[in-house]
Parts: C-alpha cells; sequence; structure tokens
C-alpha cells in the first residue's frame, strides 16, 4: 500500500512541476523545414528594422539592424550601440565599417550567424545532424507572435538551438545556443522590431570614414587536395566550407581548414613553429572553444589549433586526431 | 546626436548627474526628439537583458515630478501601444542559467530605481549634507557597486571574450609562457570568428592574420 501511496505523490509532484511547454508536441518534420526556409528566406527578402540585445548573460551588447533589398540588392546596415561607436554596412557582397582606430578582429559580429540568409541551402546537411522540433505554442517576443523551434543534435558532441520565429514571416526574434545542460551560451533577442519598413536608401551608403571588408564568396565546391593536413575524426554531418593557406612568419605557410554542419563550424590552424612550442592548451569562451597542441614531424615542429562553436571535448577530439594528410593515407 | 548630449544622458542612467544637469537633460526631451528616442532606447534594452516584461513607460516625467516634489505615483505611460516581451521557460532552461540571467537584471534593476530614488534625495535637503548633490553621492558604496556592474552590464565596451575553463597540459611553464600563450589562442579564435571575410584576394587590406606564437601578439590591425 505503502508504494502505491508514493507513486500516487511522485505522480502528482510531477504534475505539478511539469513545465508548460512539454505540453507542446513537436509537429511533423515537414513544417520544420518549411519554418527554417520561412526563416532563411526573411532574412533573404524582408525590409525591417530593429532594436537587438546580444550577449552570453554575463555580458551584453546592443545594436540597431536595418535591412532593405533594393534593385536586386540585398542592403543593411548594423550600428552597434554599446562598445565603441562603430556601423557596419553591406551592399551585396561588399562590406564597409565605419569607425575610429583600426578594425579590430570580431569588432563587428554578425549575431544573426548563422541562421542568415544562407541557411535554406545547408538544410539537408542541418537536417541530417539535428532533429527539428516545431511547438505549438505561441509566444510574443518584440510585440510580434512567435512559434518555438528546437534543434536538438542527433549527437552530444555539438549544441543545440531554440529560436522563437516571427509567425508570419519566419524571422528569428529570439535564439539561444544551448548546451548539453540547457545553459544558455548565446542569445540575441529583438527588442523592437518594425516589418516592412523603408528605409532610405542613403543610410545604406558608406562616408568617406568608412573602410571595405570583402566577403568570402561561398565556392561550390571546396578542394582539399592541396592540404597538408587532415583531421582523421570529424563529428558527423561535418564537411570542408573552406581551405586557406596563409603565410607565416620567416616565409613558412600555415594552413586553415574550415567546416561545417550547416549550423555549427569549426576551424583547424597548422602553423609551422620553430623553438618555440608553448603549453598546450584548451579553452573556452562561451560558446566558443579553442585548443592548442604542438606535435613533430619530419618536416618540423608544429602547433594544431582547433576553435569552432563546440564543446572543449569535441574540439579537443579534433585536434588530436590531426595528421599529416601522406600518413593519414597510409593508415 | 551629440556626443556630449549622449555623455549627459549616459550619466542620467548612471545616476551621476547633479539636479541641475538632470533639469537640464529632461528640459531637452521635449525639443529634441533624438534624445529622447534615445532614452527610450536604454530603458527598452536594459529590459530585455533584466528579462522583464517591457513596458514604454516614460520615467523622464516622474524624475522631474520628484525634482520638483511632487508624488511620482501616476507616471504617464506613452500614448503609443506598449510593448511587451514574454520570456520563453522551456524545459532546457535550467535553474543555473536563468539565476544568472537574473542576477544581471536585478543588478541593472537597481539603475533605474537609484535614479528615481536618487533625484528624490537630491530634492530633500535633509538627505544631502549642505551642498549641492547628485544622486549617485546619496547612494552607498554598495548601490554603486551595483550601479557601476549595472551600467557596465548595458554598456559594455570590451570586445574581449569572457574567459572560462582553462586546461594546460605543460604544468611547469612560467605564467608569462602562459599569458602569450593565451593571447594567441585567442586571436585564433577572432580569426575563426571572421573566417568570412576574405582579405587576401585583389590586393585588399588584411584585416586578419595569425600572431607569431609567443612573440608577436598584437592585436589584429587593418593594413592599408
Amino acid at each position: 500500500m505503502k508504494w502505491a501511496l508514493s507513486l500516487c505523490l511522485l505522480l502528482s509532484v510531477g504534475l505539478i512541476f511539469t513545465p508548460n511547454t512539454l505540453h507542446a508536441l513537436p509537429e511533423e518534420s515537414g513544417k520544420a523545414e518549411l519554418w527554417l526556409t520561412k526563416m532563411s528566406t526573411a532574412f533573404s527578402e524582408l525590409n525591417f528594422r530593429g532594436l537587438v540585445v546580444y550577449g552570453d548573460g554575463d555580458h551584453w551588447e546592443s545594436l540597431e539592424y536595418r535591412q532593405t533589398q533594393h534593385k536586386g540588392t540585398h542592403l543593411s546596415r548594423t550600428q552597434y550601440l554599446s562598445g565603441i561607436p562603430r556601423t557596419q554596412v553591406r551592399s551585396g557582397n561588399e562590406l564597409f565599417c565605419i569607425h575610429s582606430g583600426d578594425h579590430i578582429a570580431g569588432l563587428t559580429p554578425d549575431v544573426f550567424k548563422p541562421l542568415n540568409r544562407d541557411l535554406a541551402s545547408k538544410l539537408t546537411t542541418i537536417l541530417a545532424s539535428y532533429e527539428v522540433g516545431v511547438f505549438s505554442n505561441i509566444e510574443r517576443i518584440a510585440a510580434n507572435d512567435a512559434v518555438f523551434i528546437t534543434l536538438t543534435p542527433k549527437s552530444d558532441d555539438r549544441y543545440a538551438y531554440q529560436l522563437w520565429l516571427e509567425r508570419t514571416t519566419g524571422l528569428p526574434l529570439k535564439a539561444d545556443l544551448l548546451d548539453i545542460k540547457g545553459d544558455v551560451l548565446q542569445r540575441f533577442q529583438f527588442a523592437e522590431l518594425e516589418l516592412n519598413v523603408t528605409t532610405p536608401i542613403s543610410m545604406f551608403s558608406s562616408s568617406e570614414s568608412g573602410h571595405a571588408l570583402r566577403l568570402k564568396p561561398t565556392p561550390d565546391r571546396v578542394s582539399s587536395s592541396e592540404a597538408s593536413w587532415w583531421p582523421a575524426w570529424l563529428p558527423s554531418g561535418f564537411a570542408l566550407q573552406g581551405y586557406n593557406k596563409v603565410s607565416g612568419s620567416e616565409g613558412r605557410q600555415g594552413e586553415r581548414l574550415t567546416f561545417s554542419d550547416g549550423l555549427s563550424s569549426f576551424t583547424v590552424f597548422v602553423d609551422h613553429v620553430e623553438n618555440d612550442l608553448g603549453p598546450d592548451l584548451t579553452r573556452r569562451w562561451h560558446a566558443t572553444s579553442a585548443t592548442v597542441r604542438h606535435t613533430r614531424s619530419n618536416t618540423g615542429d608544429f602547433r594544431i589549433s582547433v576553435v569552432g562553436e563546440l564543446p572543449s571535448v569535441t574540439v579537443s577530439k579534433i585536434a588530436e586526431s590531426v595528421t599529416l594528410v601522406d600518413q593519414l593515407a597510409s593508415r | 546626436m551629440t556626443d556630449r548630449k549622449n555623455e549627459s544622458l549616459s550619466a542620467l542612467c548612471d545616476g551621476e548627474c547633479d539636479e541641475l544637469e538632470v533639469r537640464r537633460v529632461l528640459n531637452q526631451f521635449s525639443s529634441d526628439p533624438d534624445l529622447r528616442e534615445q532614452w527610450r532606447r536604454y530603458h527598452l534594452l536594459g529590459s530585455i537583458m533584466r528579462e522583464e516584461p517591457v513596458s514604454s513607460i516614460d520615467l523622464s516625467e516622474g524624475i522631474m515630478q520628484a525634482l520638483d516634489g511632487e508624488p511620482m505615483d501616476e507616471v504617464p505611460a506613452r500614448s503609443q501601444t506598449p510593448v511587451e516581451t514574454s520570456v520563453a521557460h522551456t524545459a532546457a532552461d535550467n535553474k543555473r542559467s536563468r539565476s544568472q540571467w537574473l542576477m544581471s537584471g536585478a543588478v541593472a534593476a537597481s539603475v533605474t530605481l537609484a535614479v528615481l530614488v536618487g533625484a528624490r534625495f537630491a530634492y530633500d535637503p535633509s538627505a544631502l549634507d549642505g551642498s549641492m548633490s547628485g544622486a549617485a553621492l546619496v547612494m552607498n558604496d554598495s548601490q554603486s557597486a551595483m550601479e557601476s556592474e549595472a551600467i557596465s552590464a548595458i554598456t559594455v565596451a570590451a570586445n574581449e571574450p569572457v574567459v572560462e575553463p582553462l586546461t594546460v597540459a605543460n604544468a611547469d611553464i612560467s605564467a608569462e609562457e602562459l599569458r602569450k600563450a593565451q593571447e594567441v589562442l585567442s586571436q585564433y579564435v577572432l580569426e575563426h570568428e571572421n573566417e568570412a571575410i576574405n582579405a587576401n584576394e585583389q590586393g585588399l587590406p588584411t584585416f586578419v592574420r595569425v600572431a607569431n606564437f609567443g612573440a608577436d601578439n598584437k592585436t589584429a590591425v587593418r593594413k592599408d
């Protein structure tokens, strides 16, 4: 009898503390594809303006974002409201930054990445690695009704996403990046959104004080035939997105290999080092993990570094597996 | 909006204005829509950061009432439709992340309170020690510390990522070696974040470069 009473008590407690969201059941997968495509299209086609807060819970930044389509060209303007005054203007594949001083890497982040207009082309890749849940809850964010969507990785070697998409357009009003424990690592959220706003074209012109950056065109096929190094282990679903050789010190070259599963990405850095091996390190900056290890080959000493929006265990495992292509072939 | 106005508005939000400055800034609200918009933005963004419902309540009038010694019980809402924000609490949210997010909110919320309370104190001669004092001066040390923290949370200036757990395989390295190694690692992180930018085509400037390990670890700069 006691066990029956205990069971009743347990069930009662469970019912009381079950979050409301658990009552929402995922809808069919076709809807998931529809919503993700809708989100990507919204970034491609909508004219809107909004105030966005982004950060990780400990540090917050804010920006004002505007985008419009003009004569077939995508125009956007991001004015960062915190930190040093700076603005980024995009016209097609041209990118201009307006600020004082030198351009520092990471100064003008794309907070919507990877939930941008390129996402639709990666849908098959994404669905191979993530379970997508569309929930029937309608929540209200920045005065707009939002549909709640989850992107849960099929394996534990990467992070999950929670998205709140504007009900009619699919524009993401809020997005969380979560680790396996459910901790929010990164978030952006519209504080204010005006859809179908016409922004004067003059706001998308760069002033003389601006300087140009160039967006890397996405190649149809990325050749890795020149790569000397390669990770023997890759998390499932990750494929090479970019490969570069860079000039290092004393004319020595380094290699950069960038992989992505459609949402998360990581970069493998291989650099020739001499008489300066330094320590092996692993570190995490909220959603971004980085690891450095050193290895010796018959052509010298090398530093292998892996950086990406992945758990530190995953980037370490990738780094440990990076080896010379010649040795990989002989295995 | 000029830098001076921005500074004044920021100081007002920080509770660092004296009474005359508070009156001067608030008087400009009626004739300067940009200033008023910026004020609204500060509070809207602050509310989102604190994960609290957003309403476009105009605090400026309440502050002016406080300065005039009038009760602030009826702070009028703006005529436009209030903006509300719902905060989703999903199964994935856990207590720790909730407490972290709410912590920053609680601290930031103290700023608005400090502005209002400070404005009252600034008008109340009994709260002052004979000299004209600003809102910040009548707060105690702990309030000031909270205020500073809150403002830094709202107007984050640093682009330096926040560092979390660090694992070092070579335990016998010096602190200097470790510092250099960490800086280089940070540089790799920044380069990864900027992987979308290809600055090497057609002689365009190089915006990102990888520091030479342990020797050349300066911040990436533009090379025109």
